[in-house]
């Protein structure tokens, strides 16, 4: 029974100090050859603990040689872990990476009324901007991983990387590998001129979305399914689809019609004043919504929020409640009816607190 | 002897791999080979063997059972 119970305490510092060794010792900071040094004297360490834990015949010497052989062992393979790219051996893809930017200009064609954009990606991230020049660029960063060198490049090689390119839009799909299982990442910029756009398609499996400058679009569909997205005075005329499994949404949106989801993250957006009708959910998260000031008066809102396991707080100003709970909300500005923008809120979360002020 | 709660033979077991393994790490690093994927997971598999007999030879065999001895004034004739 003593013998279980000093192996756990020693199973447990062995963790602990293992978990310290790869998240707080900076192990980089030292050349690969340090490392390795450390590696070998960490052995010779333990083979001195042998020799002394062999020939003691104390007990208490004992315990203070396998203490010291404990913290040396998991500092060592902290280090084996974190500082020698063995977790990049961990990953199926291989540990060697490939990298290449490209980058494409163009302009579209002036009589082309509303260009679109589709961006579909696997693994990387997308961002979307408006410069101040009439015409577009594309910048692509893309990185490949593979058992050695050549395996990595010939992947890069081997990949499609180049965007379809019209006067009257821009399609870029990295394609996608079987059962999902891609060893090729894409970043992708994309900087255009200031329009209006018929649509606005981004889309990726593992990677953020940014709108990082204000964008108007009839159709905006963002869709990730790790990974936040960020819009920063996005404009969809007609609909906007902001959807992600894992990751948070927030910026400022203004949308005629728009859904929101998220599983796992809060939601924190700012409205614009354009009639429109929002529908948020989130399973996991909060949602915190916030109205453009409105001294005069012309924007009503209707309101009907709930909460499974949280709060919900709506703080807009003559704001009539026709039902008020801890966990549910409806209702309506005074004006709503007669004002001259009219935005309706739906907000649904399981596990989270619901805030629109 | 007293009795001993930790085998301070795993610590001899421990050394010898973390000593190989840092002497193999430190040789590709001076350019002796390249430590490719298709080198390093048997590379593994011979330092965990090695290391394991190393340690296996020093483990104390047990004492053979001594012999029968006959007892006092009951041979043969």
């Amino acid at each position: 029974m003593r013998s279980c119970t000093v192996r756990f305490g020693g199973f447990l510092i062995f963790v602990g100090v293992l978990w310290l060794s790869i998240q707080y010792v900076n192990w980089s900071a030292f050349t690969p050859l340090q490392r390795a040094d450390f590696v070998i004297a960490g052995g010779l360490a333990l083979l001195l603990c042998f020799a002394v834990a062999f020939w003691s015949r104390s007990l208490l010497v004992d315990e203070i040689v396998h203490l010291i052989a404990l913290v040396v062992g998991a500092a060592m393979l902290g280090l084996i872990i974190s500082g020698s790219g063995a977790v990049d051996w961990a990953n199926w893809a291989g540990p060697v990476r490939a990298e290449k930017t490209l980058s494409f200009d163009g302009s579209f064609a002036t009589d082309a009324t509303e260009p679109s954009i589709t961006l579909q990606l696997t693994n990387g991230d997308a961002t979307v901007q408006v410069w101040d020049r009439n015409t577009y660029q594309i910048v692509v960063r893309a990185r490949a991983r593979g058992w050695s060198q050549n395996d990595a490049e010939k992947a890069l090689e081997q990949t499609d990387l180049q965007p379809q390119l019209s006067a009257t839009g821009i399609v870029f799909i990295v394609p996608r590998a079987p059962l999902g299982f891609s060893r090729v990442e894409a970043d992708v910029d994309v900087f255009l001129p200031e329009s209006r756009y018929a649509e606005l398609r981004m889309e990726t499996l593992n990677g953020s979305l940014d709108i990082s400058t204000p964008v108007i679009t009839d159709r905006a569909f963002l869709k990730t399914l790790n990974g936040r997205i960020t819009v920063t005075g996005l404009m969809a005329k007609q609909s906007a689809i902001l959807d992600t499994l894992n990751g948070r949404i927030s910026g400022t949106l203004m949308a005629s019609e728009a859904q929101i989801s998220t599983a796992n993250g809060e939601i924190e957006l700012d409205l614009g004043s354009l009639d429109g009708k929002y529908r948020l959910s989130a399973l996991n998260g909060h949602i915190s919504l916030r109205v453009p000031p409105d001294p005069m008066s012309n924007t009503g809102y209707s309101v009907t929020a709930k909460s499974l396991f949280g709060s919900v707080d709506v703080r807009l100003p003559e704001f009539t409640f026709s039902e008020q709970d801890h966990r549910r909300v409806e209702g309506a500005t005074s004006n709503f009816t007669t004002a001259a923008t009219k935005i309706t809120i739906q907000a649904n979360t399981t596990n989270g607190r619901i805030q629109i002020r | 002897m007293v009795e001993k709660i930790h085998n301070p033979r795993r610590y001899f077991f421990w050394g010898l791999v973390f000593i190989l393994l840092g002497v193999l790490w430190r040789l590709s690093l001076m350019g002796w080979f390249e430590l490719s994927s298709q080198l390093l997971l048997p590379a593994l598999l011979i330092i965990f063997g090695l290391a394991l007999m190393i340690s296996g030879f020093l483990r104390r065999r047990p004492q053979r059972p001594e012999a029968p001895q006959p007892p006092p004034g009951g041979g043969t004739a």
